[in-house]
């Protein structure tokens, strides 16, 4: 029996919506002393409860502000429960926002040393998957170009080739598939599914619910914060398809 | 909550943000370094050309004087500065890459450690030139200059959590450097202004300390007594923990602040 990766237990997520900016040290004060304004609590998750064995992908699906988002900064250790409870029995790589860690004015090649040191690699590693990293991103001829050179979309690939490398247990993937062309994607999916045989898993949140059909064996789905099914994709695909009608 | 974030290697990752910002920093001007050097030898002209008379009769090499008291001084501000506002500036990191956060911070000042360690290669040169000499005593700087980092680093720990809740800290902060910067001994000899209960008070800070143990070995050839230099270190280390377990306390929720 496949062991648990990722235990969710009626997780809830509240955010503070200050109602004075900007902040400064005598509104800290004020805020200390309980003279300020009211502070609104937005609810971006409800009792969310769910739990994902190694080997297992799972789809997240929802509208925008439905809490995907949210859920993957939860599991990834950047925001805090307020409520309920998160474990995570393995190592992770989050990739949350493509792009984001590289230095524009920095090279290709000190751009991979630089983000791929800020989400666990080794520099012995970096040295030994350089080539494949660059080649996967189909960068090879752009390795000394400063990254503000290069378009979105290559800064964006080159961040999942860097990501695609490192070897954990569960890679967490929030609406990064519209990187890149069909080519590219495509080489995306066969990483997932080199992963999937290798018995590692994944989470994916994205509004592209063909994609989520081809990735992922099971699927949640957000609404409001709130989870509104949790079962295989093809169901809960077909209930978010009718919902939305 | 169970964590299992890819393991991080510490060190990889303060020397990439380390040598990515040193690199960033001196890219794009002419003169690259040169320009670093610059602004203490700008400062050191002017205060030397202001008080070699007065204050600097007085005083032994009074250049090389002023350039230590510049040199350790720039460091100290220009680090906590940077440190103060380094959170902030990766707020793009912090928000969607895991990591330890620290390092953002005890990076920015490293980076300027980095500068100060080759100005200080200049300072030694510079004492060479205006005949204060060499001694075995030198090698007690680079402990000097490693004390000075764990009180900036301390001090950045300290407050670059807090500017992400209150931004105008680093208003405050400029006012206190501008402060401090009379009431370090950069261009005097405290001994000229004050004494008694007043001049016990001023030599509690270790910045005036850090200064005094330099500017004994540069000058002087002498290390600084064993007393002096075990507060310094306890001041340094004290400063240093309680920045590590304010920054451990106050970024829990860093990323839904800042």
């Amino acid at each position: 029996m496949a062991s648990i990766l990722i235990d969710v237990s009626h997780l809830t997520k509240d955010f503070r919506i200050e109602s004075t900016t900007p902040s400064s040290l005598f509104s800290r004060i004020r805020k200390a002393l309980w003279l300020r304004g009211q502070t609104r609590r937005l609810r971006a998750l409800s009792d969310v409860t769910f739990q994902l064995e190694e080997g297992q992908s799972l789809g997240l699906v929802g509208n925008n502000g439905a809490g995907k988002s949210t859920l993957l900064r939860i599991l990834s250790g950047i925001y805090r429960p307020t409520a309920g409870s998160c474990h995570v029995y393995g190592r992770l790589t989050p990739v949350l926002e493509l792009g984001v860690g590289m230095h524009h004015e920095l090279s290709v090649r000190e751009n991979v040393f630089l983000y791929g040191a800020l989400i666990g690699f080794r520099r012995a590693q970096l040295v030994e998957l350089f080539d494949q990293i660059i080649a996967f991103a189909e960068l090879t001829d752009f390795v000394e170009v400063k990254a503000k050179e290069l378009s979105t979309g290559m800064r964006q690939r080159l961040t999942f080739s860097i990501n695609a490398h490192l070897e954990t247990d569960l890679i967490l993937l929030d609406e990064i598939l519209a990187v890149g062309d069909r080519s590219f994607r495509e080489k995306c999916y066969g990483v997932f599914q080199e992963r999937q045989r290798k018995g590692k898993s994944l989470i994916l949140a994205s509004h592209d619910l063909d994609a989520i059909a081809q990735v992922c064996d099971r699927c949640l789905m957000l609404e409001h914060g709130e989870q509104h099914a949790l079962g295989p994709t093809a169901d809960v695909l077909a209930q978010y398809r009718s919902d939305r009608r | 909550m169970q964590r299992g974030v890819a393991q991080h290697d510490y060190w990889n990752i303060t020397r990439e943000l380390t040598v990515s910002a040193f690199k960033l920093r001196d890219q794009g001007t002419f003169l690259g370094f040169l320009w670093t050097l610059l602004q203490p030898l700008a400062m050191l002209s002017v205060l030397y050309w202001l008080f070699r008379g007065r204050m600097g009769q007085s005083i032994e090499h009074f250049g090389l004087y002023l350039l230590v008291g510049i040199v350790l001084w720039t460091f100290f501000a220009t680090g906590t500065s940077k440190g103060l506002l380094s959170l902030v500036m990766r707020r793009d990191l912090i928000c969607a890459v895991t990591f330890p956060h620290e390092l953002i911070t005890v990076s920015a000042v490293l980076t300027v450690l980095f500068s100060s360690t080759l100005e200080f290669v200049v300072v030694l040169g510079f004492a060479l030139a205006v005949g204060a000499g060499i001694s075995w005593a030198w090698l007690w700087l680079p402990v000097v200059l490693v004390m000075e980092a764990a009180l900036v680093i301390g001090c950045a720990l300290l407050f670059a959590p807090w500017y992400v809740y209150a931004r105008d800290l680093d208003n405050i902060w400029n006012i206190l450097l501008r402060l401090g910067f009379f009431l370090t001994p950069i261009f005097y000899l405290p001994e000229q202004f004050l004494a008694g209960v007043e001049h016990k008070i001023y030599m509690l800070n270790p910045v005036t300390q850090i200064m005094i143990h330099a500017r004994a070995i540069l000058l002087h050839h002498e290390l600084p007594s064993l007393g002096a230099t075990v507060y310094t270190l306890t001041v340094c280390l004290a400063v240093l923990i309680a920045g590590i377990v304010n920054f451990r306390y106050c970024t829990r929720d860093l990323a839904e602040h800042i």
